[in-house]
């Protein structure tokens, strides 16, 4: 088979035409109006098979033959058996439906298992003078958020406090020790956990239930997120979830950086909606194990539930997820 | 111009996304399954599938690193990175010395990265090289961006301090003025600088590269940009304004009834709740859209500027004429492919971009018999060169 196409010369961008003369015993010749030189197939120096790719090929003094047509040189040199199996397992069906779903189980492994766990593991990791301070500077700028000084009376404060001490008292593996606080953010009824520890519990939140017993399931769900150190595993996890989504996307320019954060937030919201259900069951376990009255936890949650209903508008509300808490909790409780 | 009148050779890339989606996946597969190992061969098999596609006046470009350099890049790399990651053990001085020199390395880093980069790239049997000094790196990246941000210090502290003794509002307002294009001609000029040094030290065999790059003309880019920013913004409030006028029909109590309802919870005015988030995510998409438009349109006016100011021995004229809008279109419309694929359609994204870039560069004069006097110059690629492509060191020039 004779095969066209041109030649480099050694250490120079000329080219010339040139025939490559290609024997089925293994030999090729490659001929221009200079002369001619002969070799085995092994002992030239090949381009890599890659794609449809014409295959250079490299001769002892020097030239470099590139063909007209890649094609028919780039099979023959695979009948010799220069073919590569890198280039075949790219091209076969099978193989690629294994790497889309090897990498697609990755990717999900990696999120839904390894994030989760690199997180907390980092947040672990984490001095507790960070936390500390994070959780300071939160309280120093609750005014700015729109958090006012509690009007709920000292009375009631210190029964629910004497109840959250014995609550932390009795729990153990506490990575820090909590601290109770009342605020007041408008009708807003609601707890929630600082990176220190500290717990919040708004005004309405204590109006809205009939006896402060019924906080003890709420406070020991937030005791929950102290417990896991989630609050900062959170933080940890929005940081790695920005940096691999800008590492994957290979832009941090500026709609990415949107698109980013909105991929970021909904992510994390799964992952928080995760934590929200390990938090209630934490919750759960421990009111048995402390031998709370369990009607007065699912009064709690019922009352909290209730009023979110109430006031956020239904478009972007919770509903169903609240729901669906408060079946598995009734489920925990009953069981 | 006499480049006018020479013959246009247009790049032309060949890739095709279902053939390279094949070579992707299958690095990806192969870089799982041997824990990273592989990524050494991938990176080979990408930039050869990249190169080899690639065609500049009927021949293509290659790709000649060595998988096995790679290798051995990453790993030190990876080393030295542990070495660093566990010196706070010892002592946490030990580890911000080891910072410290990384800096200090870091133009040596970059111009190794520049010459392997180069090196391993091969047109017409005649590879690339990069012919930068070491100190011309160290003034480039450290020495004149230090004065330069000294110089535009002092500047601009006795600018502001001769306004505060004439009024507190001139000063102020040269402060800002100050600030806005002194700034942005601090930062042209770095650009420059660094641009002047990389372009000019490239070689095609025993052809040089050469680039008349102006500060003025850098200026005057990142001025456009920065007033097309300018103007964007002021002609979206505009808009907005007018969308907001023209919705309430200039009753602007509406607006205010509709938060009111909102903060109370009002879930029984469901339509105005939807009308407005749907003008916030209006307002917030066409910001992004402008942000875009204006890292568009610097990345492209840049490269087109420094592109046109190059040639290869006064002979060959590199060409650049990436537009804009359509840049922004493909960047858009690739990082969408990319996060709603989970990444996946990366290869279609890397195949599109490539396609784009290739159309929209040329080179202007008659390769083909220039390329008689050009010989290969003494290139030989030292390992320690990859050292510094595994650390990632690279500057963005172009």
């Amino acid at each position: 088979m004779i095969i066209t196409g041109k030649v480099f010369v050694e250490n120079s961008s000329v080219s010339r035409v040139a025939k490559l003369h290609c024997s089925d015993e293994g030999w090729l010749e490659l001929s221009d109006e200079c002369g001619a030189i002969r070799a085995p197939v092994a002992e030239l120096d090949i381009a890599m098979s890659i794609g449809s790719q014409a295959r250079a090929i490299g001769f002892s003094n020097g030239s470099r033959f590139v063909a007209d047509e890649p094609s028919r040189l780039n099979s023959w040199l695979d009948k010799q058996g220069q073919g590569s199996w890198l280039k075949t397992l790219e091209r076969n069906f099978l193989m690629i439906t294994l790497g889309f779903v090897v990498s697609t189980a990755v990717i999900y492994a990696a999120a839904s298992q390894g994030l989760p766990w690199v997180s907390h593991y980092l947040a672990g990791k984490v001095p507790i003078s960070i936390s500390q301070e994070l959780g300071e500077r939160t309280l120093q700028q609750f005014e700015t958020l729109g958090f006012s000084e509690t009007k709920i009376s000292p009375e009631l404060q210190q029964t629910i406090e004497q109840n959250f001490n014995s609550l932390v008292e009795q729990i153990d593996g506490l990575p820090m020790q909590p601290k109770l606080y009342f605020y007041r953010m408008g009708d807003e009824a609601n707890a929630f956990a600082l990176a220190d520890g500290s717990i919040v519990v708004t005004d309405q939140l204590v109006r809205l239930l009939d006896n402060p017993k019924q906080l003890n399931g709420i406070l020991l769900h937030e005791l929950a997120h102290v417990a896991h150190n989630d609050v900062m595993a959170s933080l940890v996890r929005s940081a790695l979830i920005s940096t691999t989504v800008v590492l994957v996307v290979g832009d941090s320019s500026l709609l990415v950086d949107g698109l980013v954060s909105a991929a970021v937030l909904g992510v994390s919201l799964g992952y928080s909606r995760e934590a929200e259900q390990q938090a209630d069951l934490f919750a759960c376990h421990w009111s048995k194990q402390l031998d709370l009255p369990q009607d007065q936890l699912l009064a709690g949650y019922q009352q909290l539930f209730e009023d979110h209903e109430s006031h956020i508008p239904t478009w972007i509300s919770s509903h169903p997820g609240d729901e669906e808490r408060l079946r598995r909790l009734m489920e925990c409780v009953n069981s | 111009m006499e480049s006018q009148h020479l013959s246009e050779n247009r790049f032309k890339f060949h890739g095709k996304t279902d053939e390279y989606f094949g070579i992707w996946i299958v690095n990806v597969l192969l870089s799982i399954v041997t824990l990273g190992i592989y990524s050494a061969w991938a990176k080979v098999r990408n930039k050869q599938y990249f190169y080899g596609n690639s065609e500049l006046a009927g021949e293509r470009f290659e790709y000649l690193a060595k998988p096995l350099q790679i290798l051995l890049g990453r790993i030190i790399a990876v080393v030295m990175v542990v070495i660093w990651a566990v010196s706070p053990m010892v002592s946490e001085i030990l580890q911000a010395v080891l910072m410290l020199m990384f800096v200090a390395i870091m133009p040596v880093l970059v111009v190794k990265n520049l010459r392997f980069d180069s090196r391993v790239t091969r047109y017409r049997n005649v590879r690339f090289d990069f012919v930068g000094s070491y100190g011309g790196a160290y003034m480039a990246l450290m020495v004149m961006p230090f004065l330069a941000m000294v110089i535009f210090g002092l500047v601009a502290t006795l600018l502001v301090g001769i306004g505060s003794v004439i009024s507190p509002v001139v000063s102020g307002i040269l402060g800002v003025l100050v600030f806005a294009i002194g700034g942005t001609y601090f930062y042209a000029f770095m650009a420059t600088y660094m641009s002047r040094y990389v372009l000019n030290n490239y070689q095609w065999g025993s052809m040089k590269f050469t680039a008349d790059i102006e500060s003025a003309a850098m200026f005057k880019i990142f001025l456009k940009a920065a007033a097309v920013g300018l103007g964007g913004v002021i002609a979206l409030s505009l808009l907005g304004a007018l969308v907001a006028f023209a919705l309430f029909s200039a009753d602007f109590s509406q607006l205010g009834a509709m938060f009111a309802s909102l903060e109370q919870g009002g879930a029984e005015d469901l339509a105005a709740g939807g009308a407005l988030v749907g003008i916030f995510a209006l307002i917030y998409i066409s910001f992004f859209l402008l942000g875009w438009f204006v890292t568009a349109y610097l990345k492209a006016c840049l490269r087109n500027y420094q592109f046109g100011q190059t040639d290869i021995e006064g002979q060959l004229f590199m060409v650049s004429s990436v537009k804009p809008l359509a840049f922004m279109g493909v960047m858009l419309s690739n990082m969408l492919i990319i996060v709603f694929s989970f990444g996946l359609a990366t290869p279609v994204a890397k195949v599109r971009m490539a396609k784009f870039m290739a159309q929209a560069t040329a080179v202007q004069g008659d390769i083909e018999s220039i390329a008689i006097n050009n010989q290969v110059s003494d290139s030989k690629t030292a390992i320690a060169d990859e050292v510094a492509d595994a650390f990632g060191v690279e500057i963005g020039v172009i």
